[in-house]
C-alpha cells in the first residue's frame, strides 16, 4: 500500500511538471503568432499588388488585400505615403442623409489632403447637394483633366510622389477611389497606389479620434489632424 | 526499480497524450455548415404593404422588431460617403413602384444593431423573417452588384424570398 501511494505521488508530481512545461511552451508559441507588428524600417516586406475587392466596394476601387481590416500591417513604411482625402468639414450636406459632414477621426500616419479642392466632385446623391464648389487645382471634364494652376502638378507630385507607394483612405472609400483614378489618368503608376477604403470601417489600433462627445456637447479636435489645405491665393492661374 | 521507472514513464506519456488530445479538441472548430437556401416565400407584416416609403428607424425600434419576431426588409445606407450610393436610389424607386414600406438604418445606428454582426460592409439590404435574418446583400459580392443597380433587379432579388403582394 505504501509503495502504491509513493508511486502515485511521484506520478502526479512528474506528470504535473510535464503538463506545466507543455502548456507553457504552447502558450508562448501561440502568443508570438497572434502579435502582429507593423512594418519597421528594417522589415520592408513586399506588398501584394493592388487588386480590387468584389462587389460594389470593388467598384469604388477598394483593395482586396490592403484595406481597413489589414492596413495596420502596412503603416509606417518609409517607402510609402499615406493620404486621407477628406475635408475637415465637407460642404456637402450629409446631414440630409443622416450622415456627418465632419471628419470625426483618422488613422494615425495618414495626412489629410482635401480631394474636393484637388478636382471638382461629381456624382453625389441628390439629397446631399454639392460638395465644395470653389476653386480646384484641376477640372475634370468628360474627356480629360485640365490643370487650373501652373502649380497644380507640382502640388500633386509633392503630396503623392511618383516614386513612393501611395495608400489612400477617406470616410467610406469614395474619395479615395476617385483620387486613384485621377492620379492614374495623370500618369501615376497604377500598381503603386492602393485604395485602402473608409475610416468608418476601421477598427484597428491606430485610430485618432477627432470628434468628442462631452455629455452631449459635440466638439471636434481639428488641431490633431495633419491637414494640408490648398492656398489658391498664392498660385498662378494657367 | 526498473518497474517503478517504467510505470513513471508510461504515466507521464499518458498525461502528455491526454493533454495534447484535449488541446486538439479545444482548438478544433467545426466548419460552419452553410445555411440551406430558404425557398418557401413568406409575407411581410401586413402594415408594410402600405406606405411606399423608406422609413428611418432607431436601434431600439430595430431591436423591438427582432424581439417581436417581425418579418420585414431593412436597408443600411452609406450616408457618410460622397461616392454614388445606388442602393438608396434603387430602394426609393422600388418602394414607389411597389407600394411597400422598407425600414432604413443610418450608418451609426446600424452599428448599434445585431445586423452589424452579420453585415460587414455598407450599403446593404436585409430580409428578416419572424425576427430571423434570412438574406442580405453583400457589398463585396460580384453576384449581388445587379441588385443594387436597379429597382427591377432589386425586386427580382426580393421576390425570391418574399411575397410582394399582400394576397
Amino acid at each position: 500500500m505504501k509503495r502504491f501511494l509513493n508511486i502515485l505521488l511521484v506520478f502526479f508530481a512528474v506528470g504535473g511538471l510535464f503538463t506545466v512545461l507543455f502548456f507553457g511552451i504552447y502558450g508562448a508559441v501561440q502568443s508570438t503568432k497572434t502579435h502582429e507588428q507593423p512594418s519597421t524600417e528594417t522589415t520592408l516586406s513586399e506588398l501584394p499588388k493592388p487588386e480590387k475587392t468584389g462587389g460594389v466596394r470593388g467598384q469604388l476601387g477598394i483593395d482586396k488585400n490592403i484595406n481597413e481590416s489589414t492596413i495596420d500591417q502596412y503603416l509606417g513604411r518609409s517607402d510609402a505615403v499615406y493620404r486621407d482625402m477628406r475635408m475637415l468639414v465637407d460642404e456637402a450636406n450629409y446631414e440630409n442623409i443622416q450622415g456627418d459632414s465632419y471628419l470625426s477621426g483618422y488613422v494615425e500616419g495618414f495626412e489629410v489632403v482635401p480631394y474636393p479642392k484637388i478636382v471638382n466632385v461629381t456624382g453625389l446623391p441628390a439629397e446631399v447637394g454639392q460638395s465644395y464648389t470653389g476653386t480646384t487645382l484641376f477640372t475634370q471634364t468628360e474627356d480629360n483633366v485640365i490643370a487650373n494652376y501652373k502649380e497644380s502638378m507640382a502640388f500633386l507630385e509633392y503630396y503623392f510622389p511618383k516614386d513612393k507607394k501611395i495608400f489612400l483612405m477617406c470616410g467610406g472609400g469614395g474619395y479615395a477611389g476617385m483620387m486613384k483614378n485621377l492620379l492614374v489618368e495623370l500618369g501615376w503608376p497604377e500598381d503603386q497606389i492602393w485604395v485602402v477604403g473608409g475610416y468608418w470601417y476601421y477598427d484597428g489600433d491606430h485610430a485618432v479620434k477627432v470628434k468628442r462627445d462631452d455629455n452631449g456637447l459635440i466638439t471636434y479636435d481639428f488641431w490633431k489632424v495633419p491637414y494640408h489645405d490648398i492656398e489658391f491665393g498664392y498660385m498662378n492661374e494657367k | 526499480m526498473k518497474n517503478k521507472v517504467g510505470i513513471l514513464v508510461c504515466a507521464c506519456a499518458a498525461l502528455i497524450a491526454v493533454g495534447a488530445i484535449w488541446l486538439g479538441f479545444a482548438n478544433y472548430q467545426k466548419p460552419a455548415e452553410p445555411k440551406p437556401e430558404v425557398i418557401e416565400k413568406f409575407h411581410l407584416e401586413p402594415e408594410l404593404y402600405e406606405g411606399s416609403q423608406l422609413k428611418e428607424i432607431t436601434a431600439d425600434e430595430f431591436a423591438s422588431l427582432i424581439q417581436n419576431k417581425k418579418s420585414f426588409i431593412v436597408i443600411a445606407h452609406m450616408d457618410f460617403c460622397p461616392a454614388e450610393t445606388p442602393l438608396t436610389t434603387t430602394t426609393e424607386q422600388f418602394v414607389a413602384e411597389n407600394g411597400l414600406t422598407i425600414y432604413a438604418l443610418k450608418s451609426d445606428i446600424f452599428k448599434q444593431t445585431e445586423l452589424a454582426d452579420s453585415v460587414k460592409y455598407l450599403p446593404s439590404a436585409a430580409i428578416y423573417r419572424q425576427g430571423e435574418l434570412i438574406k442580405y446583400l453583400n457589398a463585396e459580392s460580384d453576384e449581388d452588384i445587379p441588385f443594387y443597380q436597379s429597382a427591377e433587379n432589386f425586386r427580382n432579388w426580393l421576390s425570391k424570398y418574399i411575397n410582394l403582394s399582400k394576397e
